[in-house]
C-alpha cells in the first residue's frame, strides 16, 4: 500500500512556534471542553472554604496559603489557620480524591465491560470494603484498622470474584461471567454485613457501622489522605499509561485481540487499577454510590468516549462533583447529612436527566 | 507474505466444528470461502486469527507457525474485518480507524502523527473522508463496514481476513466493497473472505474454498468449483450457472440463477 501513502498523505505540517503554536495546538486538540470542568472545580474549591459556620473569603484563603508557603506571618486571626488547614482542608481534599478516584475507575470499568451502566463496585469492591469496616467496628478495632480492613476486604472481594470467573468461564464471554460472579459475591458479602449488624452492640457498634455504610468524609484526617494517596496513585498510573489501549477493550474481547491486544493481561491490570482506587476511596469515605456511574456519563457528553480525553475529564468532574455534594451535605441543614445519602438524592435525578437528555453518550 | 493453512482442526472447547482443512492464501490473491450456515466459516477465521486455539494442524504466516506468535505479531501479519456491528461508545470514525494501528503502537503509547497519516490515508482510500469526524454509532451499516475495512487496512498487513464483508450492505455498497477487495489484491495483499453469494466469488475470487460440515468440499477457480452440481450438493437447491458476456466490454462472467424461485404473473391466477 506504499504507493497510496505518497499520493494521499497530507503535506507535512510546519510546527508553528511560540504562543500561537500553543494556542493552535490547544484548539486543534479541542482542549476547550476541559475549560468548564476545570473552572467548576476551582470555583467549588474556593467555595468550600467560604461556606460553613466560619466563612473564609477567597482573599483570606489566598493570604493564609501564601503565609503557609512562604512562612511569612499574616495578620488574620489564628482561627482562620485552624479552620482552613485543620478542619476544612482534609475534608475538601478527601472529597476531591474520593470523587476523582471513583469517577476514574467508573470510566475504566464502563469501557472494560462495554456497558455505560456499570459502576466501579460491580465486582464487589464496595460490599467487600463494607464487610471489612463492619468487622473492624464489631471487633472494636482502632480507626486505622477500619480503613485497613475495608481496603483489604475490598481488594479481596474483587480477587475472589476474578478467581471464580476464571474457574467457571468456559467458552462464554469473559466479562459476562465476571459481572455475574460479582453480583453473586456481592450478595454474599452483604449477607455478611447484615449478620454482623445483627449481632453487633445496638447502642454503640450498630450506629457506627450504619454511619460508615452511609458514607462521609467528615472525619477524615490529613494523615489518612497520605495513606490513601498511595493506592490511588498506583491505580491511576496504569490508567494514564494505558489510556489508548483501554479504548480497544470496549470493542469486545475478540476484536481487541485481533487488533493485537493481550486482553486477559490488560483486563486484569485494569481491574486491579480500578479496584485499588475504589477500595482506597471507599476505605476513607464509606460507600458513596452513583459517582462512578454518572460522572463518566457527564464527562463522555463533554469530551467524547476517547479515554485519553475521558480520563482527565472524569478526574476533574468527579472531584468537583463530590466536593459540591459534600458542601451541600454540611451546610444544607443544622445537622450534617451523610454524604452517601445526599449523593443518592442528588445523583438519581441527575442520572435520570442524563438518561433522557444524553442518550447519545452511548448510542 | 503467504498464509498456509495445514490440516487445521478447529472448534470451541469441547465441540469440534471442522477438521483437516488445508489451503493457501498467496499474495495478491482473493480466496472466497463459500458454504452453508453453520459450515464453520467464522470458526475457521477465528482459528486462523488465533482467537480460538487450533484443535490440530496449524496455520503458517510466511512459514512461521501461528501457534508460536504473539497477539501483536499476528495483528501485524493478518488484518481482520468483522461483520459490521452497532458499536457501544460513540468513537469517531477517525478514532475507530486509528485503533487499527494498535499493533504498531507501543504498550504505553498513543497514536502518533504518522499513525494519523496512515489512518487518514485509509479513510480517503475507502471514500469515507467526509464522515471521519462522525461517531461510528451514528453512521449507516454500509459506512460502518467501510470504516471497519479502513481500520483493517490501517493495520498494514499483507493478509486480510474478511467475515462476510458484503452482508447487510445495499447493492451499491456491495459493489464498492467488492471493487475495493480486488484493488487490495492488485496491490499484493492476500485476501480471504467468506460470502453467501456465489456471484461475489465469481466477481472477485481467484480461488474458491467450499466448506461444508467443517470440511473442505472443493478448492479451485470459481469457474471450476461453482457448478450446478456443487451448489446442489452444498446448499440443496437447484441453481443454473451461466457464462455470459457483458454488453459493454464483452467481459466473460458467470452468474448463478436459482431455478426454484418462479415468479407468478399477476392476474393469471385461476381458481
Amino acid at each position: 500500500m506504499s504507493d497510496t501513502r505518497q499520493s494521499a498523505a497530507p503535506a507535512p505540517e510546519v510546527p508553528s512556534a511560540g504562543i500561537v503554536g500553543v494556542i493552535t495546538a490547544l484548539s486543534e486538540r479541542r482542549y476547550g471542553a476541559f475549560v468548564l470542568p476545570t473552572l467548576l472545580l476551582v470555583l467549588m474549591f474556593l467555595l468550600s472554604f467560604a461556606i460553613g459556620r466560619y466563612p473564609v473569603s477567597p482573599g483570606e484563603l489566598i493570604e493564609v496559603f501564601i503565609a503557609q508557603l512562604t512562612g511569612i506571618a499574616h495578620d488574620l486571626p489564628p482561627v482562620v489557620d485552624t479552620v482552613v488547614f485543620q478542619i476544612r482542608m482534609p475534608r475538601v481534599v478527601a472529597a476531591m480524591l474520593v470523587g476523582a478516584a471513583l469517577a476514574a475507575s467508573g470510566a475504566t470499568y464502563q469501557g472494560l465491560f462495554r456497558n455505560p451502566l456499570v459502576s466501579p463496585d460491580i465486582l464487589g469492591v464496595s460490599s467487600g470494603a463494607g464487610l471489612g469496616a463492619a468487622l473492624a467496628i464489631f471487633l472494636s478495632l482502632p480507626v486505622i484498622f477500619i480503613q485497613g480492613l475495608s481496603f483489604v476486604f475490598g481488594l479481596a472481594a474483587v480477587f475472589l470474584v476474578y478467581g471464580i470467573a476464571q474457574l467457571v468461564r468456559g467458552q462464554s464471554d469473559p466479562t459476562l461471567v465476571l459481572v455475574l460472579s460479582g453480583v453473586v459475591t456481592s450478595t454474599l458479602l452483604m449477607a455478611g454485613i447484615s449478620l454482623i449488624k445483627y449481632i453487633a452492640d445496638p447502642y454503640d457498634q450498630l450506629p457506627a457501622i450504619e454511619y460508615w455504610l452511609l458514607g462521609s468524609v467528615a472525619s477524615v484526617k490529613l494523615t489518612d489522605l497520605g495513606t490513601v494517596l498511595i493506592p490511588i496513585t498506583l491505580g491511576l498510573v496504569p490508567l494514564v499509561l494505558l489510556r489508548w489501549r483501554i479504548n480497544l477493550m470496549s470493542l469486545g474481547d475478540e476484536e481487541a485481540r485481533a487488533l493485537g491486544i493481550n486482553t486477559s493481561r490488560l483486563r486484569i491490570l485494569l481491574i486491579a487499577a480500578g479496584t485499588a482506587m475504589t477500595a482506597a476511596a471507599v476505605s476513607i469515605s464509606g460507600v458513596i454510590g452513583f459517582v462512578g456511574l454518572i460522572v463518566p456519563h457527564m464527562a463522555r457528553l463533554m469530551v467524547g468516549p476517547n479515554f485519553s480525553r475521558l480520563l482527565p475529564a472524569t478526574l476533574l468532574l468527579g472531584a468537583g462533583y463530590v466536593l459540591a455534594v459534600d458542601n451541600v451535605a454540611r451546610t444544607l441543614a443544622q445537622v450534617e447529612i451523610p454524604l452517601g445519602v445526599l449523593n443518592a438524592f442528588i445523583g438519581a435525578p441527575v442520572f435520570l436527566w442524563l438518561l433522557t437528555r444524553g442518550r447519545r453518550a452511548w448510542q | 507474505m503467504k498464509l498456509e493453512v495445514r490440516d487445521l482442526s478447529f472448534g470451541y472447547p469441547g465441540k469440534a466444528v471442522g477438521r483437516g482443512v488445508s489451503f493457501d492464501v498467496n499474495p495478491g490473491e482473493v480466496v472466497a470461502l463459500l458454504g452453508p450456515n453453520g459450515g464453520g466459516k467464522t470458526t475457521l477465521f477465528k482459528t486462523i486469527l488465533g482467537l480460538l486455539k487450533s484443535q490440530g494442524g496449524d496455520a503458517f504466516l510466511d512459514g512461521k507457525s501461528l501457534r508460536s506468535m504473539k497477539r501483536m505479531e499476528i495483528a501485524r501479519g493478518i488484518g481482520f474485518v468483522p461483520q459490521a456491528y452497532a458499536g457501544y461508545f460513540p468513537f469517531t470514525v477517525m478514532d475507530t480507524v486509528l485503533m487499527g494501528r494498535t499493533a504498531h503502537i507501543g504498550m504505553f503509547a498513543s497514536p502518533s502523527r504518522s499513525d494519523r497519516v496512515v489512518a487518514e490515508e485509509m479513510i480517503q482510500f475507502m471514500g469515507i473522508w467526509d464522515i471521519r469526524e462522525q461517531p461510528y454509532t451514528h453512521i449507516s451499516g454500509g459506512q460502518r463496514q467501510l470504516a471497519l475495512i479502513a481500520r483493517a487496512l490501517a493495520q498494514e498487513t499483507k493478509i486480510m481476513v474478511m467475515d462476510e464483508p458484503t452482508a447487510s450492505l445495499d447493492f451499491g455498497n456491495q459493489v464498492r466493497v467488492l471493487d475495493c477487495i480486488t484493488t487490495l489484491a492488485s496491490r499484493g495483499i492476500g485476501v480471504i473472505l467468506s460470502t453467501h453469494d456465489p456471484d461475489h466469488a465469481f466477481l472477485c475470487g481467484n480461488r474458491v474454498v467450499i466448506l461444508k460440515d467443517g470440511r473442505v468440499a472443493r478448492i479451485g477457480t470459481p469457474e471450476e468449483v461453482i457448478t450446478s452440481e456443487m451448489l446442489r450438493h452444498v446448499y440443496g437447491v437447484d441453481i443454473e450457472v451461466r457464462a455470459l458476456e457483458t454488453m459493454r466490454n464483452g467481459r466473460q462472467i458467470h452468474v448463478c440463477i436459482p431455478l426454484e424461485v418462479e415468479r407468478h404473473s399477476v392476474g393469471a391466477r385461476t381458481h
